[in-house]
């Protein structure tokens, strides 16, 4: 099993050249989507431990977001890719993209799950694109999951399926701007089957 | 309440056992199981929150995420100091299916977690005297272990006294 005490800066840094290259992407997707000029700050990178994801959000705190599962094409590398928002940004989500007042909507009906699950779309088709760029490998992301509860809470089945086999995460945590608002927003990569090892393994091939 | 309002923290995967009044609380149960065990007789009690069902064949990957080896671990810990296996009881809370459409895996976890519980806990001999599981929502499951009440408090939907 893989030894991530061993994740120097390098790979701390790699990542978060991948996070900031996804952000470009989803920035882009975004400010088309919804004719606003809508930023995504560099994202912060952290590695945890998998049973600390949650105590990371706040473990009570009640998030929207969707959960996609992700795999190269040829198999070697898959995971989940859990992107989301403490509820309060996910309602201004809303507003953005159904072209309301900021603070309109109160809570999230069928329409705001649809607005959500596009966002996080965009979110993740940025991760996959991003690393098509910068590690050269076609990750393809499954539709998406929409989910609407803890954060802690949603992260249990996809622990489970992952802790036999993988100890860590990668977070991306980053900030949504525009002109009237600005939210935190989470991408989390849940690596399985040894799949952070060959991410790390291609991390250091291609710009070691 | 009046209770010393310290609280203890049961991490995904761990067990943590009690013999003051204390609040044992697990954050955020989706698919994992929290399983209260007490002994209203000498009020020494236990949680355990559990992350996956049996454990697999393997010694080496023997580890309290799994039901098997967290409740049989905490029973003998309880049993060490002072339990007796008679007078244990337990209460549990948990199991949710989080998401409509996974892989049967993943759909099946929570369930899957409880059918383990249940039946370690018969083999046991303990009765289960309370429970509030599967659904499709999480749970914050709090255990007042100076008069055995368990509070959930269950996401947007709700809270309520087991």
């Amino acid at each position: 099993m893989l030894d991530w005490k061993r994740l120097d800066d390098f790979y701390i840094d790699a990542f978060k050249e991948l996070g900031n290259i996804g952000a470009g992407h989803a920035g882009s997707s975004l400010s088309e989507l919804t004719g606003k000029d809508i930023k995504i700050a560099v994202p912060q990178v952290k590695i945890l431990e998998i049973g600390d994801v949650g105590e990371e959000v706040g473990e009570d705190v009640i998030v929207a977001g969707n959960i996609t599962s992700v795999k190269d094409d040829v198999g070697e590398i898959n995971g989940y890719l859990y992107t989301f928002f403490p509820e309060e940004g996910a309602l201004r989500i809303i507003d953005i993209l159904m072209g309301m007042d900021m603070g309109t909507t109160e809570e999230i009906d069928e329409m705001g799950r649809s607005a959500i699950s596009e966002v996080s779309n965009i979110l993740a088709s940025s991760f996959c694109d991003a690393c098509a760029d910068f590690l050269d490998i076609v990750l393809l992301p499954d539709p998406p999951l929409f989910c609407n509860d803890m954060s802690s809470a949603l992260i249990d089945p996809i622990l489970a399926s992952v802790a036999e086999d993988e100890e860590v995460v990668v977070a991306f945590l980053t900030r949504f701007e525009c002109e009237e608002f600005g939210f935190d927003c989470y991408l989390v990569f849940f690596p399985k089957s040894g799949g952070l090892e060959k991410l790390l393994g291609l991390l250091e091939e291609m710009h070691g | 309440m009046n209770e010393e309002e310290i609280v203890t923290s049961v991490g995904i995967g761990e067990y943590k056992i009690a013999h003051n009044p204390t609040i044992l609380r697990a954050m955020g149960l989706g698919s994992c199981v929290g399983v209260f065990l007490f002994d209203e007789k000498i009020k020494v009690s236990g949680l355990a929150h559990i992350l996956l069902p049996d454990s697999p064949n393997d010694p080496k990957k023997r580890s309290s995420k799994y039901a098997d080896v967290a409740l049989r671990e905490m029973i003998r810990e309880m049993e060490e100091e002072g339990c007796k296996g008679e007078n244990l009881k337990a209460k549990i809370a948990g199991g949710a299916q989080m998401f409509d459409f996974m892989d049967n895996e993943m759909l099946k976890i929570g369930e899957r977690n409880i059918r383990s519980v249940r039946s370690i806990l018969d083999d046991e001999n303990i009765p289960i005297i309370a429970e509030d599981v599967g659904e499709n929502y999480g749970r914050t499951m709090e255990a007042y272990t100076s008069d055995e009440r368990v509070h959930l408090r269950c996401g947007n939907n709700g809270e309520k006294w087991i």
